[in-house]
């Protein structure tokens, strides 16, 4: 898996959009159970909700990501 | 293609009907172009043959196992939302580059696509109405038919019937498709009731609900279409088709796609 790549898709609000890959690696484990219950992907995003786990090939990747709270200020900050 | 007017407002490309693996090769080159160009794009088009379209997360098994669809060409749109039975509407690709203000939510869009129709209906004396919260949260949302779904922003028309559904009745329900760069946003206004599909999957039409300005079909879509300009600040423009002499290995690309087990059958 190549970072920024499609590696799947969801559908919300009748949208259909692309799932990206945020880093470069190997997948190793996927939540086979979310497809029976997506309403955890907005119950519990960090948690239950998680989609897939990777294994990256370069670690230094994971400095350009945002974490939650940086996220939350990203969203919070753009006009409605 | 060409371009007839300056950034801003709306261009239209008035197709003809097609199947529907054509159909959906034609919006993703519209989608292409609308990237490229940065303009907003909507294709208008019919089907022929009739055809079933499933949202794009919908299981084929499902259309499959209903007898009123025995012997329906089916496709698989890349939009989300439920099964439209394609013939007797008028469809539309609406494609805004992602940078566009009403490309950000998806509410947004569908919003100012249906708020446009329903005042254009409502000039012409029809009561039609979108679809609020609480009755779009009464109505099971996953029905296989987009037309037996009211999801929030649907555009229905009430009408003294006593077996008026929920919210009153659907005639133009959207779906989009969001890609990189762009939004493609499908939409069907359904004209009137298809004479050949049974149960479930028979819903009426304006013509069927009312009358005169149902069918006058071409007038309220052009009324309909001025108003999306205004609100997207230009006016309303014609675009031709793509030069299918330059699309051509493209499209017939894209078609084999939409034609082809491995996409019809994904899910």
């Amino acid at each position: 898996m190549t970072a920024g790549e499609s590696f799947g898709e969801i559908e919300s609000v009748k949208a259909v959009s692309d799932l990206y890959a945020p880093v470069s690696g190997e997948v190793v484990a996927a939540n086979t159970d979310l497809p029976n219950g997506l309403e955890t992907l907005g119950e519990d995003p960090y948690g239950k909700g998680w989609i897939i786990r990777i294994q990256p090939s370069d670690p230094g990747q994971l400095d350009a990501l945002l974490d939650q709270a940086a996220y939350d200020a990203l969203v919070g900050s753009q006009p409605h | 293609m060409s371009r007839l007017q300056p950034p801003g407002g709306l261009l239209v490309w008035r197709d003809q009907s097609a199947p529907g693996p054509d159909n959906m090769a034609a919006d993703e080159i519209l989608a292409g172009a609308a990237r490229q160009r940065g303009d907003a794009l909507v294709r208008l088009y019919g089907w022929e043959p009739g055809t079933v379209s499933l949202g794009g997360f919908q299981a084929i098994a499902d259309a499959e196992r209903l007898p009123d669809l025995a012997g329906w060409p089916i496709v698989r749109r890349p939009s989300g939302g439920g099964a439209i039975v394609h013939g007797t509407d008028i469809t539309y690709c609406l494609a805004l580059p992602g940078t566009h203000p009403w490309a950000r939510r998806a509410e947004d869009l569908y919003a100012a696509v249906h708020s446009a129709l329903v005042d254009e209906l409502r000039a012409r004396g029809v009561a039609a109405s979108l679809v609020d919260a609480a009755t779009a949260a009464r109505v099971p949302a996953a029905d296989f038919f987009c037309f037996n779904r009211r999801a929030f922003g649907d555009v229905v028309i009430a009408a003294p019937d006593p077996g008026l559904p929920a919210g009153g009745w659907k005639v133009l329900g959207s779906a989009q498709r969001r890609l990189a760069g762009v939004i493609m946003q499908h939409g069907s206004l359904l004209v009137r009731r298809h004479p050949l599909m049974r149960g479930s999957g028979s819903h009426p039409g304006l013509a069927d609900l009312v009358g005169v300005v149902g069918d006058d079909s071409a007038g309220l879509v052009e009324g309909w279409l001025e108003r999306l300009a205004v609100r997207l600040d230009g006016p309303l423009g014609e675009m031709s088709g793509p030069s299918w002499a330059s699309f051509e290995a493209d499209y017939q690309r894209r078609a084999a796609k939409y034609a082809g087990d491995a996409w019809r059958r994904r899910r």
